[in-house]
C-alpha cells in the first residue's frame, strides 16, 4: 500500500462546485481532499435541489463572461458522455408577455450578439411552433439554442469520481464542525485537519462556518410532474424572472419549466430571502404553480409527482466569491453562486485552479474576488 | 344486476360491465397492457389498489391516470402504451377549468373507509357529530370488505356497518378522494377523482381518525415485471373490481393467512388453483394454528377456509425463485417447493410477502413512528392530541383488531366511553404480534434478485445499479431509484428489507395529483 501524500487543498463540500474544484485542481496535479458529509458527492445542498439549467445570463458584464466561459466549458466536458450527464441541449426559450419584455428580448439579442451568442427572435406565430402548449396572447420571445440542462446531483457524482480516479483527490465522508481561526479544520468526530489551502465550497453551509461571508439564503421551490413528453420542448422563462429574480425583498414567484430527458417537466421558480429552512409553503408553492398555469392552460390537469425546496446561496452583489480570503490566511472561497451554481461550476473551478498554481484564466477573474466586500477585510 | 356498456380501448370499442374497472378491462381486452416502462416493457396493474401507480393509462385524452382506480363509463376512451397518447388533449372542447376550492368543515375527518375507518365513523355519527369519511376507492370497505354488497358469502358486518351509516346525515361519504396535502390548520386537501373536471376540496377538521390501512410488501425477483405477476392482495382487488379469471391458472406464493382469503375468492371466482407456496415453515405454521383456539373466530375461519379449499396444493416451505415469460407476459414460474425446485405453467401469478402499515399522513402530520408503525395510546390517540390512528396503520393484525380499535377511537374522538372494549383489544394486539412472530420472512427471499432484475418498476432501476450505494438517499439521486411516481412506495419498501435503508425525504403531494389541486386557495 502506498502512502498517501499530504493534501495540498482541502477542499469543503463536494456539491458541483467543490466537485468541479477537485476535478480541476487533479488536472493541475494538485494533491487535494474533498470532504462532505454525505456519502458520495452531489447529494446534499442545493445542487439536488436545483434544475440544472445551463443558461447565459446577461444582468451585468461579469456575469456574462463567467456563464458564457462556463456553459462552453459544460459543452466540451459533456461532449462523449452527455446520457450520462442527462445533458440536454435543449435551449432556453424567454417568452415575452407583451411589448416592453419584447424591447428586453431585443436588447438581450444584441446584447449576446455582440458577445458572440446566437439567438433569435421569436414573434408569436413563431413562438406558438416552437411550444404550441403556451397561451394565447403571448408577444413573442428570444430563443438561446445553445443552452443546455443537465442533472446537477449525478454531475457532480461524476466530476467527484473523475476526480479520484487521478489519483490526485481523497474522498472522505465527514461533517466540517468549525474552522479554527489558524485554518484547522475541525470535524465532527473531533479530529483535526489542515492543509496549506482550505477550499471553501459548501454554499450556505459556508455561512456558519465563517459568519463574516456576505451571503444570504434564497429559497427556492420546484414541482416535478409524470412524464408528459413534448409537452413543452425548451427551458420556458418569462422575461419578467429577471425583474421578479432581482427584487431585493419580499417573497416572488417567476414561470420557469425545463423538459427532463425522461419526459418530466420541472416546474418553478420561487424565491424568498433568507428562509435557510426545507419546510415546504404550500402559499407559495401554489403561487409558482398558478404563474406557470397563466403561461400553460394545460398544465394544471397534468400530475405532479413531487415536490421540494432548496437554498440558493446568494451573495450580497449576485456575483459569486471565488478566490483568497481577504483576511484568513490560506482560505479561499468558492460560495455565493445563488442560482448559477451548476451552470458556472467549471469556469469557477478553472479560476480557483488557475489561483492555487499562479495560473492566468481565460476571463479577469478580478470581478469575482471576495477582497470587492470590504467587510472581509482584517 | 350487469349492465353492458361500451368503452373504446385504443379506439376500439368493446363491452364491458359497467362499474367494472378500467384495469379487469385492459385485462380483458388489452393483454392487461397499461403503460410502457422507460426501458420499453409494457407492464400491467401490480398492487390493483392504487399503490404502485403500474396502471396508468390516458383517460378521455388524460394521461397518466390509474387503471384500477377508475371504473369504466359508457363511452370512455382508453389509450395504453400500445398508442400511447401522451399529451392532454382538451376533452371537452373547453379549456381546463381550474375550479375554486370547495371549504368544508366537519367535527371529524376520517380518512379510509375500510373496516376501522367506518367502525370510527359510526361511533362518532352516533355521538351526533358530523363526519367527512375519506377514501380514494370507489366502493366503501377497504381492502378486505370492498365489493362485499355483492358477495352474498362476505363478513355480514361490512353490510351492516356500511348500511347503518347510511342512517346519518351529518355523514357524508367521500369517495374517490384523495389527501394530497394537510395544512397547518387542521385541513386536508382533496384531490376529486371521480370525473374529468374535478372539483377541489378542502376539509376542516376538529379531530382526525387515520385508517389508512396497509399496503403488500412486494420483494422483487426476476420476471416479477411481467404481465400476470401481481400481488396477492392485489389480485384479489382486481378480481373484486370485474377481472375475470375463469378458467385461469393462478399459482398464489406469499406469507400468511392472506394466502387462503385471496385463494377462496380465487375459486369462487372460477379460478384453477394450482399451488399455494407459503413461505412460512411448516414448524411455525403448527404453532401458529394451535395458538389459534384462543381466538375462537379465528379458528372457525381458518376451518372454514380450509374446507373451501380442500383439493388446493398448499406447501408451506415454498417460495417464488423466478417468473418466465413471453413478450411481457407470464406463462411459468420457478418455485422452491419444500427444498426441491419445480416449475409451474401458469397464467397469472400473485405473490406478496404480508402487509406495511400505511402511515405517510402520520408522519406527514408529525404523528410519532415506532417499527414503521404510528404510536398510539389505550384510546387509539397518536403523539398529536387531536389525531387517533387505527388499524394496520398502528400494526397489521387484520380486520378484528381494526373493527375494535375504530371503535375505541371514534369512542373517545366523541366524548364517550371507551374502557369496556379494552380488554378486547388487548386479544387482538396478542394476535397480531403471534402473526408477526409466525410469519417472519426467510432469508432466502432476500437473496432473489439478480444484477440485472428491476427493483424500482417506476424508473427501471437494477439491483446490479444499487450495488454501490449504502443508503436510500444516495441510490434515489444518483440512480433514479425511488423517483417515479410511486415515490418508492414500493422499492422503498422493498429495500428496507433487502438493504435495510430507511425511505427518507417525505413531501407533498402524498399521492400523484393534478396541478390543479395544488392549486387550490
Amino acid at each position: 500500500m502506498k502512502a498517501t501524500p499530504l493534501p495540498e487543498v482541502i477542499i469543503i463540500g463536494a456539491g458541483i462546485v467543490g466537485s468541479a474544484c477537485a476535478l480541476a485542481l487533479a488536472r493541475r496535479g494538485v494533491q487535494a481532499l474533498l470532504l462532505d458529509a454525505a456519502s458520495h458527492a452531489g447529494t446534499r445542498g442545493a445542487t439536488v435541489a436545483g434544475m440544472g439549467h445551463l443558461v447565459v445570463m446577461d444582468d451585468n458584464p461579469a456575469e456574462l463572461a463567467l456563464t458564457q466561459w462556463s456553459c462552453q466549458l459544460w459543452r466540451e466536458y459533456v461532449q462523449d458522455v452527455q446520457r450520462e450527464h442527462e445533458y440536454s441541449q435543449c435551449g432556453t426559450l424567454w417568452v415575452a408577455q407583451d411589448d416592453e419584455e419584447m424591447q428586453v428580448a431585443r436588447n438581450k439579442q444584441a446584447l449576446l450578439a455582440s458577445n458572440g451568442i446566437n439567438s433569435e427572435i421569436l414573434d408569436p406565430q413563431a413562438l406558438y411552433k416552437h411550444e404550441a402548449q403556451l397561451a394565447p396572447g403571448l408577444a413573442g420571445g428570444l430563443l438561446v439554442a445553445s443552452d443546455a440542462i443537465v442533472y446537477a446531483p449525478k454531475s457532480a457524482f461524476l466530476l467527484a469520481e473523475q476526480a479520484k480516479a487521478t489519483g490526485y483527490i481523497q474522498w472522505r465522508s465527514a461533517e466540517v464542525q468549525h474552522i479554527e481561526h489558524d485554518g484547522a479544520v475541525r470535524l465532527h468526530d473531533g479530529s483535526v485537519l489542515r492543509a496549506p489551502i482550505i477550499l471553501v465550497a459548501n454554499g450556505m453551509g459556508a455561512a456558519s462556518l465563517l459568519p463574516e461571508l456576505p451571503l444570504r439564503a434564497k429559497k427556492g421551490h420546484i414541482a416535478i410532474t409524470d412524464r408528459y413528453p413534448g409537452f413543452v420542448r425548451h427551458q420556458l422563462v418569462e422575461l419578467g424572472y429577471i425583474k421578479s429574480a432581482h427584487a431585493s425583498d419580499g417573497d416572488s414567484v417567476a414561470f420557469n419549466i425545463q423538459p427532463r430527458p425522461s419526459g418530466q417537466m420541472m416546474i418553478g421558480s420561487s424565491r424568498q430571502y433568507d428562509r435557510n429552512d426545507k419546510q415546504l409553503d404550500q402559499d407559495i408553492l401554489r403561487k409558482m404553480l398558478e404563474r406557470s398555469a397563466q403561461f400553460l392552460p394545460k398544465l394544471p390537469a397534468l400530475n405532479a409527482i413531487r415536490c421540494w425546496t432548496g437554498v440558493r446561496c446568494a451573495s450580497r452583489d449576485g456575483l459569486p466569491l471565488l478566490g483568497k480570503h481577504p483576511s484568513r490566511e490560506g482560505m479561499m472561497l468558492a460560495v455565493g453562486h445563488e442560482g448559477l451554481g451548476v451552470t458556472t461550476a467549471l469556469a469557477s473551478a478553472e479560476i480557483i485552479a488557475n489561483q492555487v498554481t499562479g495560473q492566468i484564466s481565460a476571463i479577469d477573474d478580478t470581478p469575482y474576488l471576495p477582497r470587492r466586500f470590504a467587510g472581509l477585510a482584517a | 344486476m350487469t349492465h353492458q356498456i361500451t368503452i373504446h380501448i385504443n379506439g376500439r370499442p368493446h363491452q364491458v360491465i359497467a362499474g367494472q374497472s378500467v384495469a379487469s378491462a385492459l385485462s380483458q381486452h388489452a393483454q392487461s397492457i397499461s403503460r410502457c416502462s422507460p426501458s420499453g416493457e409494457f407492464r400491467a396493474a401490480l398492487c390493483g389498489m392504487g399503490v404502485c401507480q403500474e396502471c396508468r393509462v390516458s383517460i378521455n385524452g388524460l394521461p397518466q391516470q390509474l387503471a384500477c382506480q377508475t371504473n369504466c363509463t359508457d363511452g370512455m376512451r382508453v389509450e395504453n402504451a400500445q398508442v400511447a397518447a401522451k399529451l392532454p388533449e382538451d376533452v371537452s372542447g373547453k379549456q381546463i377549468v381550474v375550479h375554486e376550492p370547495v371549504d368544508l368543515r366537519y367535527d371529524v375527518a376520517v380518512v379510509g373507509a375500510g373496516p376501522g375507518g367506518l367502525a370510527a365513523s359510526l361511533a362518532c355519527a352516533r355521538a351526533g357529530l358530523s363526519v367527512a369519511l375519506i377514501d380514494d376507492n370507489p366502493l366503501a370497505g377497504g381492502q378486505i370488505w370492498r365489493a362485499a354488497s355483492q358477495d352474498s358469502e362476505a363478513d355480514q358486518r361490512a353490510q351492516t356497518t356500511i348500511d347503518a351509516l347510511r342512517n346519518f346525515a351529518s355523514l357524508r361519504h367521500w369517495a374517490q378522494h384523495k389527501v394530497v396535502q394537510v395544512g397547518d390548520d387542521r385541513s386536508l386537501l382533496l384531490q376529486d377523482s371521480t370525473s374529468m373536471h374535478r372539483q377541489v376540496k378542502r376539509i376542516h377538521y376538529q379531530k382526525l381518525i387515520l385508517a389508512t390501512g396497509a399496503r403488500e410488501r412486494f420483494l422483487p425477483f426476476p420476471g416479477w415485471t411481467l404481465r400476470g405477476v401481481t400481488g396477492l392482495g392485489g389480485l384479489q382487488a382486481q378480481v373484486k373490481a370485474g377481472l375475470s379469471v375463469a378458467g385461469k391458472r393462478v399459482v398464489l406464493a406469499g406469507t400468511g393467512p392472506l394466502l387462503f382469503a385471496v385463494a377462496s375468492t380465487l375459486r369462487k371466482a372460477g379460478a384453477n388453483v394450482m399451488l399455494i407456496a407459503d413461505q412460512t415453515s411448516r414448524r411455525k405454521l403448527i404453532s401458529f394454528g394451535a395458538s389459534l383456539w384462543r381466538t375462537p373466530n379465528k379458528l372457525s375461519q381458518a376451518a372454514r377456509l380450509l374446507y373451501e379449499l380442500r383439493g388446493v396444493r398448499y406447501r408451506s416451505d415454498s417460495f417464488v425463485l423466478s417468473a418466465r415469460g413471453e413478450d411481457g407476459q407470464l406463462h411459468s414460474v420457478q418455485l422452491q417447493v419444500a427444498g426441491k425446485q419445480t416449475e409451474v405453467a401458469c397464467d397469472f401469478l400473485a405473490c406478496a410477502y404480508g402487509l406495511i402499515p400505511n402511515t405517510k399522513l402520520a408522519q406527514a402530520l408529525g404523528c410519532r413512528l415506532e417499527n414503521d408503525a404510528v404510536v398510539v395510546d389505550g384510546q387509539q390517540l397518536t403523539s398529536q392530541p387531536f389525531i387517533w390512528c387505527v388499524g394496520e396503520g398502528t400494526g397489521v393484525g387484520g380486520v378484528d383488531k381494526a373493527l375494535l380499535e375504530g371503535e375505541i377511537a371514534g369512542l373517545a374522538a366523541s366524548g364517550q366511553a371507551y374502557v369496556h372494549l379494552l380488554a378486547k383489544r388487548q386479544a387482538w394486539l396478542a394476535f397480531s404480534q403471534k402473526l408477526q412472530d409466525a410469519f417472519v420472512l426467510r432469508d432466502e427471499l432476500l437473496h432473489l434478485c439478480e444484477a440485472d432484475t428491476i427493483v424500482c418498476r417506476c424508473e427501471d432501476v437494477r439491483w446490479g445499479q444499487l450495488a454501490q450505494y449504502d443508503d436510500w438517499r444516495s441510490a434515489k439521486l444518483l440512480s433514479r431509484c425511488g423517483m417515479g411516481a410511486c415515490q418508492g412506495n414500493v422499492c422503498g419498501a422493498a429495500l428496507a428489507s433487502l438493504r435495510g435503508w430507511q425511505v427518507e425525504g417525505l413531501r407533498d403531494p402524498h399521492a400523484p395529483c393534478q396541478i390543479q389541486t395544488l392549486l387550490a386557495k
